[in-house]
């Protein structure tokens, strides 16, 4: 309990410290931000209104309780650029993250459990090696490059097999829910194998640790093959490890897949980040910078507390799953 | 059961564990095997369950019964372990599946093996609990709720719940206190000897050694070294190194004896 | 005598070379450094000749890779791009192994409240992943190589601390530590001469991923423009360059991305082949040589 008390305390230090450092970050730029955002040309009174208009001519104490104060109240602010709320802005992106990243951890468990266990269940030397190998090159292929092959491979127009689009989402959105899956199935499937990559060298690491256990051994004894031992035995002891694990990964991905959003021009979480940032829309990318991070320490809080909660004797178990940036 | 073990070597990858290891068995004895960590007779049992890790190398021949287990299918192993075979483990703190019952865990070898009914399983898992002496509520209970001792009465119910024909113990007192030790080696014995089956009895530990067998081998580095009956290797070992076995031995015992009177 | 003495830096790279996949990653890694020390003298064209009529051109004898869209040499590019690469993943393993070693000295420290501070300040910033602090840094900063270090050393950094920590413990609190403690060395000192060795394998391994992932976030955060400034080469510059390519000529997107690929299997490995390679335990070389220094000094 003392434990959980400290940490919510750490959670709410954490968010302090990230509110201030995204704060900063964006009022130490050389200029001032209603400059930077009016654009070069943009005429002195349309800077002037700017800067009346976010506030930013009160002193900086000010202006950051000035934000602060309206993220409790769950306002983040709007966009100058498209003059939409923040908030809904994150709405619309998320209605194409959350579904691609979902349909990219499926296709990622598809591929790399049972690979991770036929990894393990493999008795041949050879069979073993190749599966090593397989591992450690699905690591090692960068997002972007890994998007273009199957782009060469399956893309309209480009590809060998030129059937599944590669570039955008339908403007209607979910309108159509067919058209708007199948712009997904391409991108989906780059995560889903780079994902399926590590979560197949997770499962394999996992596994293989129990198959030399004793309880594959006492399993076996009783009469188990060491195929069934691993599958029923070894699975079941594992879980609790495999599903924080993609639990984890999940999280990840959010940003994750931002170089994929990019790559298939997907309106995305991380994609409209990196948008917001390249047209400099500050205090839109102020909140979302903010919210994104606040996300990510409260995942760390809830498995945190819930391996505690789970089990005191896991203390350094399962770090969190790297989705190559 | 008898068991016969000729020209056994056995290699972990390129490194050589066990070499040219003669041993036999007869029908309803307790044979022992002896000697120091890392003398590889943990090996040998594994071998004999066809358990050893995937990068081991086997030769020589392995019978039990009629049955040769060098080469043969994990199949047809899965067949014999648990059906005729039955093993203690050294741990059953790492043995027994912590997230099944008790009476999962008994059950399982007649669960694999034999075509019952629920209600028949649970009926010999009563049984064999009041053999190995543990209350019947035991049944419903996890391992990490039970003590040591009692962990390791689950582990001997569990080898011996279908009646095997030969048992394999291999270290099944080394994780536990000094009383618990006797306890559980007159349980096993007295158990293993109502069913007329035979085992092989491993341990490093001359004092059970000679509570749990008649007859007895010393591995040292992977040979045997020495051979004979338990009570006359352990008054007069023939070769050196089994001598200095027996006098470590019993500089230990004499040791351990004193903190059991201090305790 | 002294030449007698067997020099351990040679039978490390010795019994790395014996291995299979040794002799693979350190063949990969030593073409890696030498073209790019070749590329700062030489490169087949130069990287500023840029010819607007052969734009998107594809190979030829004058260009092995053909040209990205300013008429530039993309073979050229991608041989420049193996330097800063190489500037990047020297660069974040130092910072890391900085950071993280100051974090274990935390973690491990005698006090109680720092050690147990500090191991929870980690577990809550680890959550935090790399795109996200270099996102934050690019807004002030914009697209930079400091960007990619910063933020790729800090997170691999907390990540090797979480690895290291129980090995650092196990060391820290043996007899030896203590009695050199009651002997009045420094913590510091305990630091390089006890506990540090005691987590080399760990080092050797984790360093080895992080300069791998810095190869691949590299691609990344260029691609996405906050990572190495246009104008720049770099393996990312030219995987993203070659996106655009891919209408033309869609071979030439093998390269990079081949390269990256290549180089970041050689990076994992090495952590591997190192660690067994300085492993006395797991080395028969390696303990021959300590023995004889042994009986050397005796």
């Amino acid at each position: 309990m003392r434990f959980v008390i400290r940490r919510l305390l750490l959670f709410v230090v954490a968010l302090f410290g990230i509110s201030v450092v995204v704060f900063a970050a964006l009022r130490i730029l050389p200029g001032d931000v209603a400059s930077i955002m009016a654009g070069i040309n943009a005429p002195a009174s349309r800077v002037a209104q700017l800067r009346e208009q976010l506030g930013l001519n009160r002193p900086l104490i000010a202006q950051y309780f000035d934000w602060m104060g309206a993220l409790v109240t769950g306002d983040f602010g709007t966009s100058i650029l498209t003059g939409r709320s923040v908030t809904s802005l994150i709405g619309a992106r998320a209605s194409i993250t959350f579904p691609l990243i979902i349909l990219g951890l499926l296709i990622a468990m598809a591929i790399g459990l049972p690979l991770g266990c036929a990894a393990v269940l493999a008795r041949s030397p050879r069979v073993r090696a190749a599966f090593h190998v397989l591992a450690i090159i699905g690591g090692s292929v960068p997002a972007l490059w890994g998007g273009l092959l199957l782009i060469l491979l399956f893309g309209k127009g480009v590809g060998v097999v030129g059937i599944l689009p590669s570039q955008g989402f339908p403007l209607d959105g979910w309108e159509q829910p067919g058209s708007a899956i199948v712009s997904l199935i391409l991108p989906a499937l780059t995560v889903g194998i780079i994902v399926g990559a590590s979560l197949m060298r997770y499962t394999r690491a996992a596994l293989g640790d129990l198959a030399s256990s004793g309880y594959i051994d006492m399993a076996r004894s009783c009469g188990m093959t060491r195929t069934q031992a691993v599958l029923n035995v070894g699975l079941r002891l594992a879980m609790p490890q495999l599903v924080s694990v993609i639990g984890l990964t999940f999280a990840s991905m959010i940003t994750g897949v931002m170089v994929i959003e990019n790559l298939f021009a997907l309106p995305g979480i991380g994609n409209g980040l990196v948008t917001d940032v390249g047209n400099r829309d500050l205090i839109a990318v102020q909140s979302e910078l903010f919210l994104l991070a606040a996300f990510f320490l409260g995942i760390g809080l809830i498995v945190d507390v819930l391996h505690r909660i789970l089990d005191p004797r896991l203390k350094n178990a399962g770090s969190v799953a790297e989705v190559n940036a | 059961m008898s068991v016969t073990v000729e020209g056994l070597n056995i290699a972990i990858g390129s490194k050589p564990i066990v070499a040219d290891v003669d041993l036999n068995i007869a029908d309803g004895e307790r044979v022992g095997l002896i000697g120091s960590s890392g003398s590889g007779k943990s090996m040998i049992s594994k071998a004999m369950l066809g358990l050893l890790p995937l990068n081991a190398t086997v030769s020589g021949s392995i019978t039990l019964g009629d049955a040769q287990v060098v080469g043969a299918p994990e199949r047809e192993l899965a067949d014999l372990r648990g059906r005729y075979v039955g093993t203690v483990f050294q741990n059953p703190a790492a043995s027994l599946n912590p997230v099944m019952t008790v009476a999962q865990q008994m059950g399982l070898p007649l669960k694999l093996h034999y075509d019952l009914t629920e209600a028949e399983r649970s009926e010999r898992v009563a049984a064999m609990l009041g053999k190995v002496g543990l209350q019947e509520e035991v049944a419903g209970k996890y391992p990490h709720e039970l003590s040591g001792g009692q962990q390791q009465r689950v582990g001997i119910a569990t080898a011996l719940i279908t009646s095997p024909r030969f048992i394999i113990a291999d270290e099944p007192t080394t994780a536990l206190d000094s009383i618990t030790q006797r306890q559980i080696v007159d349980l096993l014995t007295s158990l293993v000897d109502d069913a007329g089956a035979s085992m092989l009895f491993i341990t490093h530990d001359f004092s059970v050694l000679a509570h749990a067998t008649t007859r007895c081998y010393v591995l040292e580095s992977g040979r045997i070294v020495d051979s004979g009956a338990t009570a006359d290797v352990l008054a007069n070992p023939q070769t050196p190194e089994s001598k200095r076995l027996v006098s470590a031995a019993r500089s230990l015992t004499l040791r351990n004896t004193k903190e059991d009177l201090h305790e | 005598m002294s030449k007698q003495r067997p020099n351990k830096l040679g039978i490390i790279v010795r019994s790395i070379w014996q291995r299979g996949e040794g002799k693979f990653t350190l063949i990969v890694l030593a073409l890696w450094l030498a073209v790019a020390l070749v590329s700062l003298v030489w490169t087949p064209q130069s990287l500023w000749t840029t010819d607007g009529y052969h734009v998107w051109a594809k190979p030829s004898a004058a260009h092995w890779l053909g040209t990205d869209g300013t008429g530039a040499d993309v073979f050229s590019w991608l041989m420049a791009g193996s330097r800063t690469n190489l500037l990047i993943v020297l660069l974040t393993v130092v910072v890391s192994a900085l950071w993280g070693l100051l974090l274990v000295a935390a973690m491990v420290a005698r006090n109680s409240a720092l050690a147990s501070t500090s191991v929870v300040v980690i577990d809550a910033l680890i959550s935090i992943p790399t795109v996200l602090i270099a996102l934050i840094l690019a807004v002030p900063m914009g697209a930079s190589i400091t960007v990619i270090v910063i933020a790729c050393g800090f997170g691999y950094g907390l990540n090797l601390a979480r690895v290291a920590r129980p090995a650092a413990l196990l060391a820290a609190r043996s007899a030896y530590v203590e009695s050199a403690l009651a002997n009045g060395a420094s913590g510091w000192r305990v630091l390089i001469s006890h506990i540090i060795p005691n987590i080399l394998p760990v080092l050797a391994v984790q360093l080895s991923l992080s300069a791998g992932t810095a190869v691949l976030a590299e691609s990344g955060l260029t691609y996405l423009g906050i990572g190495v400034p246009s104008g720049v080469p770099s393996w990312g510059h030219s995987l993203a360059t070659s996106v655009k390519l891919i209408n033309v000529f869609p071979l030439t997107v093998l390269w990079p991305g081949l390269i990256v690929t290549v180089v970041v299997v050689a990076l994992n490995v090495f952590g591997d082949v190192l660690r067994d390679a300085i492993d006395p335990v797991a080395n028969p070389a390696l303990r021959q040589t300590a023995s004889v220094a042994e009986k050397e000094g005796k």
